[in-house]
């Protein structure tokens, strides 16, 4: 008798399709198109993090600024925050639904001179922070849709090193921390898995953090590549995980394809 | 045991010295933007503009981050300002659209506390309401000012200057201006200092009429609790003497903040006798070597700490100023109707300006005759511009029909040209 012993990937496949229709039968994946119905929750006081709604967004998408993402999305002016940070520099982008700030600030970073763009390129592999007092858990959310680029590279800066010429002194901890989109059709399941896929040397070369927008930062801590913590750390659908190199290592940015089904 | 205790106690000893001496405190861990979100900005401030920002903590639990206030908590030599929408912060953000074109005198705030650069503390690790109020100082290029405070929104995850501004969506802007905080100028002359240094006005999310009181009715829950505003007063008095340049003037310069870069003249309001109640002084101070501007400063006091930055009026004092406004009245006007002569005039700057006489030719010029009865007063702020219009009885004129305006100074005096009637 032969017995079915299912290979990673397989695991991988069959996870990702479970996730999908966990998500409301909304979500439907290829290397076409997606459409995805994103649920959003609300800040809680008692639990720092919560209701930050850290989202994905597909590579290829109608949304070129913030308020791209504010009026497509239907979300309310004033009270709806989008916020990203640029990895390269380390500033953070925040801006209130219904403000001409919203309108100048792009995804994808182009609105920034290129020197301070991750690589020198535009970085639509970004994700945003999407916040808001009056999101109901449960009930809120919005439908996102857009569509993969099979060739984009996802690169991610070095810390900031002395070597490569960077300022260290005061230097944000936010250079080279990448909010990475993940791929609504990833095959990655878990941080470990984005680690590989990305990259990142062998050893604590890298550390891999979600944000879960119920239950806050607190729940769910950053844990470092190539541990076991890591291994079991699942990504969730639709939400964007932030991955930084613990090391400065090669001073050009890591470089690689997002695999996906 | 006797030297493990020994030793144990010294080690104690020199981590208590080492904590005291070198406090660290961490810039935020997660973003703690300080900014303006809600389409808000700053008018009417001259650029160059600089800002300095601070959070203060009321040291009851859990609002214990900033525990001496901007000594603990503050943005350092971080530009903070933006003068207008192409430029970027000192943390490589770029500034809101809403800072407009430079030099058209709107600007906005833009920082965080989780972002890179020189600065010191976090006022709020937890990101809750209420914790670290921050107050944000602007003094711009010709001495005019604001001080905002705000607390964080937890609704809107920032230190948002627009809840202290007019719930209009975008906020309505508030102005710098010369009369809120700092100083105000009468005169330096004779080395004596005379002016006024109020209390400092601090626009707060608690003003009728703005986003933290009225949440925009509706949109976000207002943040107003009176009992979470710092009490103000006076700081001290400062100097500061620079080159004068005579392509910006005394009063164009890119102004300076820190008290570090002054000279504490030194005067502490509080303590001082030439200081009345309502903050009116004239304290002796050396005017300015030859080519040289004097630059006056005040601080202000929250919570009984004094600001580490100018809250206020800068470029003040200006004995060395080549491109100060004359007080001489120009656009000098008269016109004879009835039994009084109707005469106009204005002036572009009082510095010095003590008031007016008019003067006429009487006997064809051969004799220049005072026709006023008093003195008429200066009407001009802070040294700046006024216009005037004054009736005197034909018959003072004793038959002349060319006047001056003669401005009396604090040493000497300045003539106008001659108007007809």
């Amino acid at each position: 008798m032969i017995r079915f012993k299912p290979s990673r990937t397989t695991v991988a496949a069959v996870v990702a399709v479970v996730l999908i229709l966990a998500a409301g039968g909304a979500a439907v994946a290829s290397n076409m198109g997606f459409k995805m119905n994103k649920a959003f929750y609300p800040p809680n006081a008692a639990k720092p993090g919560a209701g930050d709604n850290w989202t994905s967004i597909p590579f290829n998408r109608p949304y070129s600024t913030f308020a791209d993402v504010c009026t497509q999305l239907a979300l309310p002016n004033v009270s709806t925050s989008i916020f990203q940070v640029n990895p390269e520099t380390g500033a953070t982008r925040l801006c209130s639904c219904g403000t001409a700030a919203c309108g100048t600030l792009k995804l994808d970073l182009t609105d920034r001179p290129v020197a301070e763009l991750p690589g020198g390129v535009a970085a639509p592999y970004l994700g945003i922070r999407i916040r808001n007092n009056t999101f109901v858990a449960g009930t809120s959310s919005a439908i996102i849709v857009g569509s993969h680029s099979p060739s984009l590279q996802l690169l991610l800066r070095r810390i900031p090193s002395a070597t490569c010429g960077d300022v260290t002194a005061g230097a944000s901890s936010n250079i080279g921390a990448t909010w990475f989109s993940v791929p609504y059709h990833t095959t990655a399941v878990t941080a470990q898995d984005l680690c590989v896929q990305s990259g990142v040397p062998a050893g604590p070369s890298a550390t891999v953090a979600r944000v879960d927008p119920i239950n806050g930062t607190a729940a769910s801590p950053a844990v470092t590549c190539n541990t076991s913590a890591a291994s079991t750390l699942n990504l969730v659908l639709g939400e964007a995980v932030r991955i930084r190199r613990t090391s400065a290592g090669v001073c050009t940015p890591l470089s690689s394809i997002p695999a996906h089904f | 045991m006797k030297r493990a205790l020994i030793g144990s106690t010294a080690l104690a000893g020199v981590l208590v010295i080492a904590v005291m001496v070198t406090p660290v405190f961490a810039a935020c861990v997660n973003p703690t933007p300080l900014q303006h979100l809600l389409g808000g900005w700053f008018s009417n401030c001259t650029e160059p503009v600089r800002a300095f920002a601070f959070g203060v903590s009321s040291n009851v639990a859990p609002d214990t981050t900033c525990p001496n206030g901007a000594a603990s908590c503050n943005t350092g030599s971080v530009l903070i300002a933006c003068p207008d929408a192409g430029s970027s912060n000192g943390q490589l953000a770029g500034c809101q659209p809403d800072a407009g074109t430079p030099n058209d005198g709107n600007v906005t705030i833009l920082f965080d506390w989780g972002g890179g650069g020189s600065f010191t503390g976090c006022p709020n690790p937890a990101q809750a309401a209420n914790i670290g109020r921050n107050y944000v100082q602007v003094v711009d290029a010709k001495g005019k000012s604001l001080f905002v405070t705000v607390p964080y929104s937890f609704d809107l995850g920032a230190y948002a200057l627009d809840l202290a501004q007019p719930d209009t969506f975008p906020a309505g802007p508030i102005s710098c201006t010369t009369n809120e905080a700092g100083l105000t100028f009468r005169s330096f002359t004779g080395g004596t200092l005379c002016g006024n240094m109020p209390v400092p006005r601090a626009h707060t999310d608690c003003d009728p009429g703005t986003w933290g009181v009225t949440g925009g009715n509706g949109f976000i829950p207002p943040t107003c609790q009176a009992s979470t505003l710092f009490p103000l007063n006076r700081g001290k008095l400062y100097r500061k003497d620079t080159p004068a340049d005579a392509s910006k003037a005394c009063t164009g310069a890119d102004p300076v903040l820190s008290t570090g870069a002054w000279t504490n003249i030194p005067i502490d309001p509080v303590a001082n006798p030439n200081f009345a109640s309502n903050g009116d002084f004239c304290v002796p101070t050396p005017p300015p070597a030859a080519g040289q501007c004097a630059h006056f400063g005040a601080t202000g006091m929250v919570n009984g700490v004094e600001t580490p930055a100018m809250v206020g009026d800068l470029d003040l004092g200006s004995a060395g100023d080549p491109n100060a406004p004359s007080p001489r009245a120009v656009q000098v006007s008269a016109n004879a109707g009835g039994n009084s002569v109707s005469i106009s005039f204005r002036t572009e700057g009082e510095l010095g300006l003590v008031g007016f006489n008019v003067l006429a030719d009487a006997q064809g010029g051969k004799n220049r005759i005072k026709v006023n009865s008093a003195l008429i007063d200066k009407k001009g702020v802070e040294g700046g511009g006024a216009s005037y219009s004054v009736q005197i009885p034909k018959g003072n004129f004793k038959g002349a029909k060319v006047l001056y305006i003669e401005s009396v100074l604090t040493s000497g005096t300045l003539l106008s040209d001659p108007a007809s009637f």
